[in-house]
């Protein structure tokens, strides 16, 4: 009849409602994607190396020590790397603290030698006879740095022992440190129990208890039924009241902390 | 490179890390939104037309002009009259047909008439409310679409954690984020959709009611020219 259908929806309506709708949206993503901050990547870390000296003018006298015509018994790369003061930047291969302390002696004695192999630079016999001489001192440093080498090793192997007999003192600690947060959870959880009124006999119900760092409760199982539901629930409920315990923090938590089971009984 | 750096949590980045499933339901969300926006803008556009047209004819008609004319003036605007105009045309219409035949009483008349702009009144309403049960179904449905995809995006990421064996909140909390984008768009599509439902249902029963009330005070002048 004469109510066609889309009366009121003409063609031109059509195209203005899609166009708006369109437009709509990619308003919307556009406020979403630039108008909210996203958490983005975090700022990379500066890293920042810390120097106890300026660094030793190694680049400038090195290009002469090149030209130089007497054969070098000594690597080139060597004395460049050796007076780094910075033990992560030297290619020593212990970390000894003290061999870094070496490094910064033997960079004070580099330190005048460098200085006149630049100023005689012209002078190539005097060169020559210069870096002979160094040569014989970097030989000398080697070997005193060998020597070094193997004290420090001893040293270390010596250490090693030392520490783990501290790591077995340390642990031994540690579990008596243990005992004391686990008597501690123990009393709190205890304190909370309220013992079922037909309660008979002394049986044991074994719970296995995970934490979160913190002493937060995560979950806790029964492991072993004691026979007596209701005391069961006792014990699993007062456990749930008691948190958070008192647990240490860090990798002693993990290790011990983290999953444990404790036996509860009415008489000890 | 660096893996703390990898949780970029940028929309683009969100929507692009999304499993297939929650893409799917999030391209079924965007449809779903543009689509109601679409009808939303074509509703209100129609609906404002409507209103106009009808506040246009009842000036017209209460302005005291002869009915033949307005008939004659209907006749003559009919592709783009209003409701009230096209009701107003097929109900004297009608009433001229049957008074013209012999033997036909007022009653028989009038309920004629009626019976005609009934007919209209129907059609136009019709019309009138054509794509909102759509307005209403985005409105509904597109929050259970997101919750689905976004369970779905949850599983996935728990089901993932299941292999890590220290188990982080910053080990499922990309995955998490991704699957709620998916709740985010599902409300996104449904909150306009249905405020719009909501309006444009009360415009079309207001206007419904003047169609109304003015079929009722047309028949009355027609059974008065009837005597």
């Amino acid at each position: 009849m004469n109510a066609g259908p889309g009366l009121y929806h003409t063609r031109g309506d059509k195209t203005k409602a899609r166009a708006l709708a369109l437009a709509m949206h990619a308003a919307f993503v556009v406020l979403l994607i630039f108008g909210v901050s996203w958490q983005k990547k975090p700022p990379e870390p500066v890293v920042a190396d810390l120097w106890s000296s300026l660094p030793p003018m190694a680049q400038p006298p090195q290009p002469k020590v090149e030209v130089a015509p007497p054969p070098e018994p000594q690597p080139k790369p060597a004395p460049r790397v050796e007076p780094r003061p910075v033990p992560k930047a030297a290619p020593v291969p212990i970390p000894k603290p003290d061999i870094a302390i070496k490094a910064k002696e033997k960079e004070k004695k580099a330190e005048p030698k460098a200085e006149p192999r630049k100023v005689d630079d012209k002078a190539v016999r005097e060169k020559a006879a210069e870096a002979k001489r160094a040569a014989e001192e970097r030989d000398a440093k080697l070997k005193k740095f060998l020597e070094a080498d193997k004290a420090a090793e001893a040293k270390a192997a010596a250490e090693k022992d030392e520490r783990a007999a501290a790591d077995q003192a340390a642990r031994a600690a540690a579990a008596r440190e243990n005992l004391k947060y686990i008597s501690g959870i123990h009393a709190k959880v205890w304190a909370r129990v309220a013992l079922p009124a037909d309660m008979q006999g002394n049986p044991e119900a074994e719970f296995n208890v995970s934490l979160l760092p913190g002493g937060e409760l995560e979950s806790v199982t029964m492991r072993k039924s004691s026979g007596n539901p209701a005391y069961d629930a006792a014990v699993e409920r007062a456990i749930r009241q008691a948190q958070p315990f008192t647990v240490p923090s860090g990798d002693e938590f993990h290790r011990s902390f983290r999953r444990f089971s404790m036996t509860f009984r009415p008489q000890r | 490179m660096n893996p703390s750096a990898s949780h970029d949590m940028s929309i683009l980045s969100l929507i692009t890390g999304a499993s297939v499933l929650v893409q799917a339901v999030m391209v079924i969300l965007l449809l779903a939104s543009l689509y109601s926006w679409y009808y939303i803008f074509l509703k209100y556009f129609a609906l404002r037309r409507a209103t106009a047209l009808a506040n246009e004819f009842e000036k017209q008609f209460w302005s005291g002009a002869d009915l033949n004319d307005l008939h004659q003036r209907a006749m003559n605007t009919r592709t783009d009259a209003g409701s009230m105009e096209r009701i107003f045309e097929s109900g004297f219409r009608e009433f001229m047909k049957l008074r013209k035949q012999p033997g036909m009483d007022v009653r028989a008349v009038t309920d004629g008439t009626r019976r005609a702009m009934r007919a209209t009144y129907q059609r136009e309403m019709d019309e009138l409310e054509a794509h909102l049960s759509f307005l209403a179904s985005v409105g509904s449905v597109s929050p259970y679409i997101g919750l689905f995809g976004t369970v779905w995006g949850i599983m996935n990421s728990f089901r993932g954690l299941s292999n890590v064996a220290q188990a982080t909140l910053a080990a499922v909390a990309p995955g998490i984020a991704e699957a709620l984008v998916a709740t985010a768009m599902g409300l996104f599509a449904a909150i306009p959709a249905v405020l719009a439902y909501n309006r444009f249902a009360g415009d079309v029963n207001r206007l419904a009611i003047r169609y109304d009330s003015f079929m009722e005070e047309f028949s009355n002048i027609l059974q008065r020219q009837a005597h």
